[in-house]
């Protein structure tokens, strides 16, 4: 055999050889969240996100002061309503949810654990959120992410202090929402193109949307309770002329999550 | 001279991890120096060393950055097995004949920018194609690819600049 061709050959050889153990890597990685190199590089990443973040937080002290105090009035405010509401409203047991309120802070069926984003990532279709809270706090896999203004995500993967979680930017995840309190069910998965906008599938044709209608959780995924808003309706388009899929512009606005609750459904075990 | 280049090439692996960590291009814009890394390498390395090298910086970054771990090791590993067929396509066979690595004032600025082009063009058609998983309409592929190129491209230009500085200095 020539020389160059006895070359081509080791080359084409070599290259086949390394791209199927890329390929392997990428088939794990989809796969098999809890494998060592998995966990190794989430850890790796977490730790960098977390000291870049020591470093940002205290450069932005000042203004996050006044956000948390802004949330904090918030908060106040709408505790204040369900208080009223719970007065006025005798049909409602001590520990039910508040029909209408939209509050869930003593449902029993969910926990949630407060925690901080350490990094969130945007540019690409499979991104990702690191949380500073792990096994250690009781963080488990497949809880739901929340913040004040919607979904953020699903914990994938777990370490000690550390948990890994797909984003509601990422084209793995899908949320089960409704439309309205008493609306349709239909997933919601993100665009890919916007950081600020999703959309909202599979509605059937007939089915009338208004601008401005509110997305929001349907709680059927067992994952986040039902009723988190997620966003309003946008723009409507048909699609194959069966069913139609809507924007949806997003509450969650993902360049500024901060503050986060890992939210566990404690009946999870019975619904699988 | 040898060492300076490891570590500029260890330095701009690094810098790659910290774009793809903290720089916010959003979803249209992906930058990456690694292509241009690729290219840069000296001509008297072999395809079989270049693809062991690209496997390890890539590896670097998805192991540091994206968190999937073969998502740029697959583009890599193709772009250094095409490496040899872009440089014979840009500036002919003499290169090799010569032991002449790319550079711009020995080449020219215009085929080197074509190189950086046709490298970062193939880095990201597969890049892409293997992120969307077929979740994304072929538009907004072809979109992203686009945006990405164009940046990358110019990004590239400088750092084929820095590479060959550190390589010229041992010549002064």
């Amino acid at each position: 055999m020539p020389r160059a061709s006895r070359r081509w050959l080791v080359d084409t050889v070599f290259f086949a050889l390394a791209e199927f153990a890329a390929i392997l890597l990428l088939a794990n990685s989809e796969s098999a969240q809890d494998s060592w190199l998995d966990r190794a590089s989430k850890n790796s990443m977490a730790a960098i996100g977390g000291w870049a973040e020591s470093t940002r937080d205290y450069f932005t002290l000042r203004r996050q002061n006044d956000s948390l105090s802004r949330e904090n009035m918030e908060l106040s405010i709408r505790l204040r309503t369900l208080e009223e509401a719970r007065l006025r409203d005798s049909v409602f047991a001590p520990g039910d949810r508040a029909s209408g309120m939209g509050l869930y802070a003593d449902d029993s069926v969910f926990r949630y654990i407060p925690a901080t984003i350490v990094k969130v990532s945007r540019n690409s279709q499979r991104n990702y959120v690191v949380v500073n809270k792990g096994r250690a706090d009781g963080v488990l896999p497949n809880s739901g992410i929340i913040s004040t203004k919607g979904v953020v995500g699903i914990i994938e993967s777990v370490d000690e202090h550390y948990s890994y979680g797909i984003s509601l930017m990422n084209n793995k995840m899908r949320v089960s929402a409704r439309i309205g309190r008493l609306g349709v069910a239909a997933p919601l998965e993100w665009d890919g193109r916007s950081s600020s906008s999703a959309v909202i599938k599979e509605l059937p044709r007939h089915l009338e949307l208004h601008p401005g209608d509110t997305v929001l959780t349907s709680g059927w995924s067992g994952i986040f309770p039902a009723d988190i808003p997620l966003g309003v309706i946008g723009q409507e388009r048909e699609v194959d002329g069966s069913v139609k899929e809507a924007e949806v512009r997003l509450f969650t606005d993902f360049a500024a999550l901060r503050y986060v609750s890992i939210v566990e459904n404690r009946h999870r075990d019975s619904i699988r | 001279m040898k060492g300076a280049r490891v570590i500029t090439y260890i330095a701009l692996t690094g810098a790659q991890v910290v774009i793809q960590n903290f720089l916010d291009s959003g979803p249209w814009i992906l930058l990456s120096l690694l292509p241009v890394m690729i290219m840069a390498l000296d001509i008297r390395y072999s395809p079989v060393r270049v693809m062991s090298l690209a496997f390890l910086m890539a590896f670097a970054v998805d192991f540091f950055a994206t968190g999937v771990p073969g998502l740029t090791i697959i583009p890599l590993v193709a772009l250094a097995f095409a490496r040899e067929m872009i440089i014979k396509l840009v500036f002919g066979s003499e290169l090799f004949a010569r032991k002449e690595d790319i550079s711009e004032h020995k080449q020219g600025f215009a085929k080197v920018l074509t190189a950086i082009f046709i490298a970062n063009l193939l880095f990201f058609t597969i890049f892409v194609w293997i992120e969307a998983a077929g979740a994304r309409d072929f538009a907004f592929c072809v979109a992203r690819v686009a945006g990405s190129v164009l940046v990358s491209t110019v990004a590239g230009i400088f750092a084929a600049r820095l590479i060959n500085s550190v390589e010229d200095a041992g010549w002064k």
